[in-house]
């Protein structure tokens, strides 16, 4: 077990990650433009599919939680509060999702690149997670206006954002690999991933208000790493950094995901001609 | 000689068959076999030069597309390593590296970015791809919606575009016109003149004569041959029509012309030896034989009206090729083809007896009886050496023996031929009228 957290290893696994980006920078912008704008692979609306769905449900899940359900943060709170405060855990993870959702499928969907040309595939998972930073970009911006209507924001804080913008990248590229990766070998990973993805939004502490719940369930979201992530996006969003823990855990534990699932990648590549 | 461009050691190459998705898990986690081997590939071993084209032939399943992916990089060998120099540019489908709902100017961008280069080094050399694609108008319309030769075309046109040190194409070729096949043999030629390596498959025993200056034949994944192009394509004839495909049966002694020099070399390094011939080029036009043997083509002559043998021909006469065959068992519906061709193997001319119809030809050979037959034929042929062949087989396709190239005749010609022609005609040259233009 301890090879997985050897620093030498990740380190090198890193160093040749970003080596390929580096290199291969123009084909990868390409590729990531492309895959936003683009008739990819025959769709009309590409462009929309990638950003208005999630955003689409954005709406659904505020118009179901705020206005039906009616969740306040507390019982002098406003409505739009706790829209600023679901919004800010739900767009990491709808960019999380579906950057995640596509990764077990993407290897296989890109095959004929694969089977043909020495090609740099560790560009397809790279670039499925970078086109959702639009998403993210785009969502990022409600919970930031509305929190700037409310006269509650603390704009100095929002300097800090790209620290949780860079654990949620780290930790969902290195998912993304090792998804990618295993999933050119065993097919039914996709399923297991969408199920997992579904479950996820009601494991995570996206949609409830924390003190509405019991201590343990707040314990228990602790396990998972993007729980971390979403708790350091609140604190920027509202300027209250009430998670020490969070700020501590979810950058070493993206960054150990990161490179664990790069190597995960890395020793399974040269399979996969034999998988495809 | 410089470094080799190219150093394929001692390749192999395993498939991991597994009859159910599920036994592939069951195996990492109980660490029981539960798959079958099958071996793609054994003991490959070979070298390609600088400056050296050479062609990989091999029925269908042999192992050469395997092989060409092993080479460039896309497929990872079991055992063995390969090693490169410089960088590889491989057509290894239609299409690589392509899009098909991109347009074609597109799929030029994103080719090239697959391919290594910049945005920049494309831009530089997009009319270029595009001039040499012939592709025109068709260049903006998407990828799916061109003919697999227009496919070819541009696919072949960006992979040449990267100017790479070593080139791998599959076939890719033999899908393009007339026109576009000339042109992309010169492309390669020009490959070859800059030195550079070029590795070519195809089935087209003629493009590869005209093309390589070396074939290598694959056979159940192992090299059975190496050497000139026009007497490795003879063991793939062989290996294509001969009655047995195993590799063994090259070393068939052939009667007019043995190889002596014929001379199988250990390719595994490892001491386990995989038989294979090695053709040099002076080897090119030796005579090949093979076939079942219920009969033999005894001799083979060329005669000239007084029946005299000959070896020299003059243009526009009349010869008599003969022959004599002692048949040993009896041969039904047996037909007799005749074949010329080049020293290098390019085929000049071909007909067979099925073709001509002759009604007071014997059906069928009978066992223990010896014939002597005629073809007679008008030398159309121009000045220059050309190489027979005899092939005696039945109307099913069954080979009683073929003889590759068994005998050399030589043209003498007049001046009035440009020295590269194969053929002559009667000419004349008329002047019809001259009168004064503009009344």
């Amino acid at each position: 077990m301890h090879r997985f957290f050897s620093v030498t290893a990740n380190a090198i696994a890193l160093r040749s990650l970003l080596r390929s980006v580096v290199q291969y920078r123009e084909l990868l912008w390409e590729m990531t433009r492309r895959d936003l704008v683009e008739r990819q692979a025959g769709l009309a609306f590409a462009g929309f599919w990638i950003i208005g769905q999630p955003l689409l449900m954005m709406l659904v899940y505020v118009f179901v939680f705020s206005f039906i359900f009616d969740v306040r943060l507390s019982v002098s709170g406003s409505r739009l509060d706790y829209t600023a405060f679901l919004l800010a855990g739900l767009v990491p993870w709808l960019a999380f999702q579906e950057a995640i959702g596509r990764a077990p499928t993407c290897i296989v969907d890109n095959r004929s690149l694969i089977k043909q040309i020495v090609f740099p595939i560790e560009i397809v998972p790279l670039k499925l997670v970078l086109s959702t930073l639009v998403v993210l970009a785009i969502g990022l911006a409600f919970p930031l206006i509305l929190t700037a209507y409310n006269a509650t924001a603390k704009p100095l804080a929002w300097l800090l954002l790209p620290v949780p913008i860079l654990c949620h990248l780290a930790l969902t590229i290195g998912l993304a690999f090792a998804f990618a990766a295993t999933g050119v070998f065993l097919r039914d990973i996709r399923n297991v991933v969408q199920l997992g993805l579904m479950i996820g939004l009601f494991v995570h502490p996206i949609l409830y208000v924390p003190n509405m719940l019991p201590k343990w369930v707040n314990m228990l979201f602790l396990l998972s790493p993007f729980s971390h992530v979403i708790y350091i996006y609140r604190d920027v969003i509202f300027g209250e950094f009430s998670h020490d823990l969070s700020w501590f855990v979810a950058p070493v534990i993206s960054c150990l995901i990161l490179m664990i699932g790069f190597r995960t990648f890395q020793s399974l590549r040269h399979k996969f001609g034999d998988a495809l | 000689m410089s470094d080799p461009a190219i150093v394929v050691d001692n390749i192999g190459k395993m498939f991991r068959v597994y009859d159910r998705p599920v036994d592939m898990v069951l195996e990492v986690l109980s660490n029981r076999k539960r798959h079958r081997d099958f071996a793609a590939l054994t003991n490959i071993s070979f070298e390609v030069g600088k400056g050296q084209v050479v062609g990989l032939m091999g029925r269908n399943g042999a192992g050469k597309s395997t092989l060409l992916r092993i080479i460039s990089g896309t497929l990872a060998p079991s055992s063995g390593a390969v090693r490169c120099a410089g960088r590889i540019s491989a057509i290894l489908e239609l299409g690589t590296g392509f899009n098909p709902y991109y347009t074609g100017r597109e799929n030029i961008y994103l080719g090239g970015l697959c391919l290594g280069l910049t945005r920049q080094e494309i831009r530089q050399r997009e009319s270029d791809i595009i001039a040499f694609s012939e592709l025109g108008e068709f260049i903006d319309q998407p990828f799916r919606t061109y003919s697999s030769g227009m496919q070819a075309r541009l696919t072949f046109s960006v992979a040449v575009s990267i100017d790479p040190e070593i080139l791998i194409i599959d076939e890719a070729l033999s899908v393009g016109d007339a026109r576009f096949r000339l042109k992309s043999f010169d492309r390669i030629l020009d490959f070859k003149r800059r030195g550079k390596a070029v590795l070519v498959v195809s089935h087209d025993i003629d493009s590869l004569n005209i093309l390589c200056d070396r074939c290598i034949l694959l056979s159940r994944g192992s090299v059975v041959a190496d050497g000139d192009p026009n007497a490795v394509g003879k063991c793939y004839h062989e290996l294509l029509f001969g009655s047995t495909t195993n590799a063994k049966s090259f070393a068939l002694p052939s009667q007019g012309a043995p190889h002596e020099n014929l001379t199988p070399y250990s390719a595994g390094s490892d001491g386990q030896a995989v038989e294979s011939l090695v053709f040099d080029r002076n080897e090119s036009a030796a005579e090949h034989r093979y076939g079942n043997k219920q009969a033999f083509i005894s001799s083979v002559t060329i005669v000239d009206d007084s029946g005299e043998p000959v070896t020299r021909l003059q243009m526009w006469a009349r010869y008599r090729c003969r022959l004599k065959i002692e048949a040993h068992e009896d041969v039904p519906d047996f037909v007799i083809g005749f074949l010329v061709r080049t020293s290098r193997g390019i085929t000049v001319l071909g007909t067979d007896t099925q073709s001509w119809d002759k009604t007071d030809f014997p059906r069928k050979l009978d066992a223990g009886m010896d014939y002597t037959f005629d073809i007679s034929f008008l030398n159309n042929f121009a000045a220059g050496t050309f190489f027979v062949t005899i092939a005696l087989g039945q109307i099913d396709g069954t080979k009683i023996d073929v003889r590759f190239d068994c005998l050399m005749f030589e043209v003498v010609g007049t001046g009035r031929f440009y020295t590269a022609s194969l053929a002559t005609s009667m000419f004349s040259f008329e002047c019809l009228s001259h009168e004064k233009r503009g009344k």
